[in-house]
Parts: structure tokens; sequence; C-alpha cells
């Protein structure tokens, strides 16, 4: 496949391996050609983060964060990403299960650009896609 | 009798020379009495005549007037007498020869028209008659002509005149009393002369009186057969009397008997008289049945007036205004002790009112003298023995014919019974009052020990105690707990702390007793039963009068309340019936505290179960999600990716898969919701229907296109109070609901309100399949489905969403429908 025009790093942290792997092959199959890195974990990727940022190598376009994860809960890194300088200027968007009103509130509270619902993405990338594209457009 | 003789002496006086001459004309002592009786006798006849007379010498000079000759000339007698007939009067016509003098001089008596002048211009005529006297005196008696009057009648006046004297001059007894006898016959009075006790002459009159028809029946007769006995002693001693020239009454009552043995009351006077030449007693009688009659009538009203008075059952007391005492009644005289004779003249301040009580009694008698009547003055009077008494004082002031008050009458209630009676319904009352606050402060408060202290409160209003308990019975383990405990400490009544941990029952005799009959139990002095303790290291005395008494509550023992006393015999049946009465009080609001208790326990059990489900909904609506993202997302990645591998039929199967999963998803996502709900966290907001409705329709805009459905919606709706997300659902829900379950070609659905004080009722109607009754509570539980999946599609949780959010607004939700022509169904969103 022809890498497109305005492909993304994507860092996709999420426990649910099914999950990731569904959620690449819905931007895949719209023909994006985004990079994807996946964690399991929070601590993991916050970790890798801060590699990057001493390797000075570039950081992703934007991230995607699921709220229940082992070790560092999502919301926590959320929060370390907002309050880390290197980090916060990343869009975080929140990919979650839950639609609990107090879940998307909170999430939005500790700085996240938006909230996705899994199903929500299963059955139609696209809104997601013109999500990302008008704050892409809003930031540059 | 005495102005009889006193007009003798003064006629004597004035006609001495006459009286000298026509003494020289009597012959003999026996005729000279007898014409000094018949002077005496002739006296009252001529002073009392009718008719006007005059007497005078034969010359014309007058010598005497009675009084209807005074009355007619308009002349004082005085001046009457020695004027001539001639200065008096004028002679009418021609045969008048000479002037009096000249006519009276001849033997023939005159009978002349006169004339004199009454009043100044005023002549009078009248009919003059001479009559001579033996004693060579002229009796002259006069008869009005009246002017206006017809011939006949004064003919007829004139003769009746004549003939009157001419009876006179009749008499046997000499010619100077015959008109004495005129006066005699025809006297109003019985007159009568009596001589040796027997009735020598009796005038018509007297005849009458006695019921006889003529003297001739009564003459000679002995005064004594007509005299009733009571009267016959007074009657001769009156009698001898007058004999012996002594003072006697100069009128005076006897009671005569009548011809046939009847009574008759007469006034007599006495005279005496010379008659015949003996002394006689001239008797003049009267009837006064009428008089007697009325003077009975009157003692006899006296004499009631006075039985009543006396049988009055309240002290009487008359006064004058002075307040001085003039009479009192016998209950008076039994009610103070003090007797009649010492209450008689007794002045202000009274011995019978006590000195506290005068002021109030004074000023009491002063209201009197505006208001006539005061009624119901509550005073102490004090007895003679020293006893205070309660009376109840009604004063009224009596009033002559004039209106002017002359008497005070005050009468006296004894009401020491009432003023008993009275404390008695005060003490009945202060219960009642006690009863009353006693259940108007218990459902005031839901607390038991609020309720334990608030019955203390009134029951030691009531009922005399040192110690006051109350224990809770608990049926299940038999064991009691004590709620509230009272007692004597150091003499001062203090609150006591509860022992800690319940009681078994078996240790308290009399508790257990109560407990177990449920009969109330009532002791007087100190006994050998055993008590609950109050206190583990009490050393107090045992309770001397001890009430327990159950506090019962639909058949279920609540508890006993006990009171104590350390003094013996202080309870009475009454206060058993009284304490019963509280304790029940007291049970029912025990039981409801207890029953509100358990209610908010629970309740809060209920609301925490509740919520812990909610979250078990959640958790598990969620975790069920995550691995059906997986299942839908990798079906969905096999019939896009690996499409080819599959035929038709694996096709088919790969699609039911991902069906299944949105179905499934649908399901999760009601769940979630409904678990949602009933959080308390969603924030209600005005809002306006309108626009939420009109929001609701665009979302479901291609169904109801596609079903070509009416939808209309009242232009005009309220704002209300709600959850907004929430109620778009219920709208959502219910017009979809109805879009769905139409088997019409133009679904109309309907949207309206209508708007209570307390809330608002919305609805939404549709002209639909319908709901039959029996399904109306049905179709609001959770996946409940009346239909084929294949038949209306859906996953049978939306109504129950609709009915939790209408419910959890604090409304109600309802159906009425028409099998076959639709169903509306109606909400409520309380106001505020």
């Amino acid at each position: 496949m022809e890498p497109t025009e305005g492909a993304l790093r994507i860092l996709l942290i999420d426990d649910n391996r099914d999950h990731t792997t569904i959620l690449q092959w819905a931007f895949r199959k719209t023909g994006r050609q985004d990079e994807f890195t996946c964690f399991d974990d929070g601590s993991r990727a916050l970790e890798y983060l801060r590699t990057l940022e001493r390797e000075q190598k570039a950081k992703p376009d934007l991230i995607f964060l699921d709220l229940n994860l082992p070790r560092l809960d999502g919301r926590e890194l959320l929060r370390l990403l907002k309050e880390e300088q290197t980090t916060k200027a990343i869009p975080v968007f929140i990919v979650s299960s839950s639609e609990r009103e107090e879940d998307v509130r909170k999430a939005y509270e500790l700085g996240a650009s938006n909230y996705i619902s899994k199903s929500a993405i299963l059955n139609d990338v696209d809104p997601l896609l013109k999500t990302i594209q008008a704050y892409r457009s809003k930031g540059t | 009798m005495r102005a009889a003789s006193a007009a003798y002496r003064r006629r004597s006086r004035v006609r001495e020379d006459e009286q000298q001459k026509a003494k020289n004309h009597l012959k003999g002592v026996k005729k000279r009495k007898e014409i000094e009786h018949s002077v005496d006798v002739f006296e009252s006849a001529f002073e009392k005549s009718f008719i006007p007379l005059l007497i005078t010498d034969r010359f014309g000079r007058c010598l005497e007037a009675n009084e209807s000759a005074a009355r007619l000339l308009n002349r004082r007698r005085a001046v009457l007498v020695r004027k001539t007939l001639d200065a008096i009067f004028t002679l009418h016509g021609a045969t008048t020869v000479g002037g009096f003098q000249a006519r009276l001089s001849q033997e023939e008596p005159l009978d002349a028209e006169v004339a004199f002048e009454q009043k100044k211009g005023t002549t009078v005529r009248v009919r003059l008659r001479s009559n001579n006297l033996d004693s060579g005196l002229r009796l002259i008696s006069l008869a009005r002509m009246h002017e206006h009057g017809s011939k006949e009648e004064q003919l007829v006046k004139a003769q009746s005149t004549a003939a009157l004297l001419d009876e006179f001059f009749s008499l046997p007894w000499g010619d100077e009393a015959t008109d004495y006898h005129s006066l005699f016959q025809h006297s109003p009075y019985g007159i009568c002369i009596l001589q040796n006790d027997r009735l020598a002459v009796v005038n018509p009159t007297f005849c009458r009186l006695l019921g006889y028809r003529s003297g001739e029946d009564v003459a000679g007769k002995e005064i004594r057969e007509f005299l009733d006995q009571g009267s016959r002693m007074f009657f001769s001693l009156l009698q001898h009397r007058v004999f012996r020239g002594e003072a006697i009454p100069m009128r005076f009552e006897i009671r005569m008997i009548r011809h046939g043995g009847s009574t008759i009351d007469v006034e007599t006077s006495f005279a005496l008289i010379w008659y015949r030449g003996a002394p006689a007693l001239n008797l003049t009688v009267s009837d006064i049945t009428d008089r007697k009659e009325l003077e009975k009538r009157l003692t006899d009203s006296e004499s009631l007036l006075r039985n009543v008075i006396n049988s009055m059952v309240d002290a009487l007391v008359i006064t004058d205004l002075q307040g001085k005492v003039l009479d009192v009644n016998d209950e008076f005289q039994r009610f103070t002790g003090f007797t009649r004779r010492e209450a008689f003249a007794a002045e202000i301040p009274y011995p019978w009112v006590p000195e506290e009580s005068l002021r109030s009694f004074m000023s009491w008698l002063e209201k009197l003298r505006e208001h006539n009547v005061l009624r119901d003055f509550d005073i102490t009077w004090l007895r003679k023995s020293g006893e205070r008494v309660s009376v109840s004082l009604n004063t009224t002031l009596l009033r002559n014919a004039a209106g002017d008050p002359v008497l005070m009458v005050n009468i006296a209630r004894d009401i020491s019974e009432r003023q008993a009676s009275r404390e008695e319904l005060s003490r009945q009352l202060q219960r009642l009052q006690v009863l009353y606050d006693l259940s108007s402060a218990l459902t005031e408060t839901l607390n038991t020990d609020d309720i334990a202290r608030t019955t203390y409160q009134q029951v030691e209003k009531v009922i005399p105690v040192d110690g006051f308990v109350i224990d809770l019975y608990d049926e299940e383990k038999n064991e009691i707990r004590r709620a509230f405990a009272i007692d004597l400490v150091n003499g001062i009544r203090s609150e006591i702390d509860a022992p800690h941990g319940p009681i078994s029952l078996d240790k308290s005799v009399s508790t257990a007793g109560v407990i177990s009959t449920r009969k109330p139990l009532l002791q007087l002095k100190s006994s050998s039963d055993q008590h609950v303790p109050l206190h583990p290291v009490s050393k107090e005395s045992k309770k001397a009068s001890l009430m327990m008494v159950p506090m019962v509550s639909k058949q279920k023992t609540i508890g006993v309340l006990s009171v104590h006393s350390y003094e013996s015999e202080m309870y009475s049946q009454e206060h058993l019936t009284l304490l019963q009465s509280i304790a029940h009080l007291a049970g029912i609001a025990i039981e409801k505290a207890q029953l509100y208790q358990e209610t908010i326990r629970k309740s809060i059990e209920i609301e925490a179960r509740n919520k812990e489900l909610d979250d078990f909904t959640y958790v598990v609506s969620h975790d069920l999600k995550e691995p059906l993202i997986s299942v839908e997302g990798y079906a969905k990645m096999i019939r896009h990716e690996y499409q080819q591998l599959f035929d038709a039929g694996g096709r088919e199967y790969l699609q039911a898969v991902v069906d299944s999963c949105s179905h499934m998803k649908r399901l999760i996502d009601d769940l979630l919701l409904l678990s949602r709900i009933s959080k308390l966290t969603e924030k209600r907001s005005e809002i306006n229907l309108v626009g939420l409705i009109s929001d609701v329709l665009e979302e479901l805009r291609f169904s109801i296109r596609e079903r070509k459905a009416e939808v209309i919606v009242q232009e005009q709706l309220p704002e209300i109070v709600a959850v907004d997300t929430h109620l778009r659902i219920v709208f959502r829900n219910l017009i979809a609901n109805a879009l769905k379950f139409c088997d019409k070609v133009i679904p109309r659905i309907e949207i309206g309100s209508r708007v209570t004080p307390d809330s608002t009722t919305l609805f939404v109607r549709d002209n639909g399949i319908g709901i039959e009754p029996a399904h109306y509570d049905k179709i609001f539980l959770i996946f409940q489905r009346l239909h084929r999946k294949d038949e209306y599609e859906g996953v049978g949780a939306g109504l129950t969403i609709v009915k939790k959010i209408v419910e959890s607004h604090g409304g109600q939700i309802w159906i009425e429908s028409t099998v076959g022509q639709g169903a509306t169904f109606f909400f409520t969103i309380p106001t505020g």
C-alpha cells in the first residue's frame, strides 16, 4: 500500500491486544498508512516516550489511550503526559469501551483532546478520522 | 261621735236663746231628755243629709245650715248662720207679699220658688219648702231647679222631697227628730238603737245586712243572738265602757250572725243616746265583707310569701338600702348558724362576711346601684362556727311602685359542693389535657428516648411519682431493655443511665407477670416481689406504692411502663386507669418509632443493595462489552479481508455473527443506561419541551420519513424541570415505539401535555396496534417482548428505561389503549 498523505505516527496504548489489532485494521482498511506503535501497559509507554525525548527522536503525532490499563492506569498516565513539558503538546485521544459520563468528564478534565467509544470506531472510523483531520489543521 | 258632740256644743252656743225658749216649752225632765236624745240623733241626720237643709227661727233668721246647703249656696256655714232668708234668697212670683218673715210667720208651710246668687252673675233657682217644728223653729229644705230639666222632672224631684219630709214629720217622737228619721230610713249604714241589750229600733239597711225583711223580725231581740261567738265578749266589754263613760275605739270590727246562720263582718261605731227616757246605744254598722276578704287575701299572700321564703334552699337576707338587715329566712339560719334575732338589724360588716371578702362584697353592692340585679358572685361566708363556706350571691334591688329602690334582697347559694365538683372537673380536664398533650407531643417524635421522656413529663403532672421506668420488651428473645428510668437520687428525681444490654426476663418477676398477663399491677405498700433493680448499687428504700402497666399495641406487648413512690397508699384505681391510657399512647408511639427505625434501616439497606446491583450491572456490562467488541471487530475483519474464501452460506453466517454482536451491544448499552439512571449525579434543569421534542424528532427523521408518519406536537408546552438527557431518552423511546408498533399506512403520533398544580402530565399517543390491558404492566419489564423478534425488532429494554427515568424524577407512567386503534403513554413529571 502506498503511504498516504498525512500519515501519522500514532502511539496506541491498550492492554487488549485484540482491540489494538482491530483498531489498526480499521485505520488501514481506509487506505491510510499511519504508523502505529503499541503498548499494553502505561508505564512502558511512558518509558518509551521518555526514551524518545532522551534520544532526540521524533515523538508521536497522536496518542490513543485506553483508560483501564495494568500497572499505570490510563487516567494517571494522561495526567503525567499532560504534566510533562515534553509530552503535553501531543494530543491524547481516549479510546475506551466505557461510555460512562463521569469517565468522559474526567478524561477531558485531565487534558484529553477527545474521547472515542471503541464500538463507535468499529462501526465507522470515518468520524474519528475527520476529527483527527480537524484537530491537525487546527493545531498547525 | 266626737265630731257630732262638738257640733252639738257649737250649735248650742249659737242658738242659746232659742234653745232656752225651746226648753221653756218642755214639760218635765222626761220630755227634755227625749229632746236631747232626739237632737243628738238629729245631729248626724241633719249633718249628713244629701238634701240641703237650713234651720231658721220663725222670722226667717238662719240658725243652722248643713253641708249640702252650704255647698249649694256656695257660702260657708258660719256666713249663712244669722243671715235672714231675705238676705239670701229672692222670692219669685206675683203672689209674693212681703218678705220671708211675713210668709214664715204664718202657720202654713211655705212652698215657693226662690232664687239666689250662687256666684257673681250666676243666679240659681231652687224650690224652698219650710216645715214648722213644734219648737217654733222652721226646717227649710231646698231643691235645685234644673234649668235644662223638664217640668216633669222638676215636679218629681219636688214631690219626692215633699214625700221624704212628710215621712220624716210623721215620726211619733217629736217633730224635731223627723229629719233624722228620714235619714235613718235611707242611710247606707245599718243603724240600730239598743236598749237593755235588745234591738229597739232598726233601719232597713240594718235588716238587710242581717238578712231580714223588716225591723219587726228583729225588734225586741237580744243583740247577743246576732253576734258571733267571738265578738260577744268584745262587744259587751265595749258596751260597758261606753256606759261607764270610758273611751272606746271610734270604730271596731265585729262578726254578726245573719238570718240563716251565715256570718257577716261589720265595722261598728257606738254612740250613747237617750231613747224614750232611758240610755241607749246608737249602733251604726257597715258591711266590711269585701274589705275583710281583701285583708284575708293579703294575710294569706303574706304568709304564703313567708312560707316560700322559708322553704327556699338558698339563704335569703333582706336589707334596707344601707344594708341593715330587715329579715332572713330559715335556710339562712340553718346555713350560717346565725339566728334571725342575731341577724336582725345587723349592719355591714356582717358577722357572716369574713374580712377577706368584705372589700369584694362592698364593690359588689356598689355595682348594684347601676344594675338592679347582680348574679353569681362567688364569695366566702363565715359560719357562726367559724367555718368558711363558698356561696354564690345573687342580689336584687327591689323598687316600690314609684320606681324608687327600697330593699336589697340577697340570695346566697351554698356552692361548696359545686366548688368540689369543679375541682374534680378541673382535675379531669387536666388529665385529658395531659393525654392530649402527650398524644400530640408523641406525634412529633420518632425517637424512643424522646417518647419516654415526653411520657414522663406528662405523667409527672398528674400522678405523684418518685420514679418512672419504661422497659421495652423483645418478644423473640424474651428480654427486656430498659429504655428510660427516673428515680430519686439524694432525694431529687433524676434520670438514671439505663443498664447496658438486655435484661433476661425471668429475673424480673413482676415485669414478667405484667408482660405475660398484659394486666396492670397496683401495689400500695412494700412487697417482697422482685423488681428489676433501678441501678445496680441501689441503696434506696423499697418502693412502697407501685403501678406497672403493659404497653400493648396491636396485640403485641411492646413493654412495661411503671411508676413508683416511696410512700405507701399513693395510688388509686383512677391513677391506674390514667396510667394505662398514657401507656397505651406511649406504646403506640414507641411501636411507630420502632417501625420507623426499621423502615429507615430497610430503606438504607435497599439503597445499598440497589447501588451494589447497579455497580454490578455496570461492571458486568462493561466487561461483557470488551470481548464483544473483539468478536465484532474480528468478524468485520474476516468479512472484509477474507470474503472471497467464503461461499454464500459462509458469508451469511458471518453476517449473523456481526448482527448478533450489534444486538448484544444494544442490550449491554441499555443495561448500562438503566444502571446509570438511578444514580443521583444527574443534574436537573429547566427544560424547553418544544425544543427538546423537535431535537428528538430530528434524530428520528429518517424513520419518520420512511414510515410517512404524521407527528402532531402541541404548540405550547410547559417548562418542566428534569434531567435533559434522560427526558430525551423517554421521548425517543416512546416516539420510536409508536413508529415501530404501527400497522396503519400512515402512523399518526400526537404529543401533548396537561398541567396540574402538582405536576405536568405528558403524553405520546399513537394509532398503532395497541396493547391489551393484561400487558399494561408487562411491557415495562426488562427484556419482555410481546412479539416475535422478526415481527418487531428491538431488545425490549426501552420502556423499562422510560419507566425508570420517569420514576427517578418522582413521576408515574401509565397506558391507555384500545387494541387495534392505538395506545397513549402518559407520564408525569412533578413540578419543581
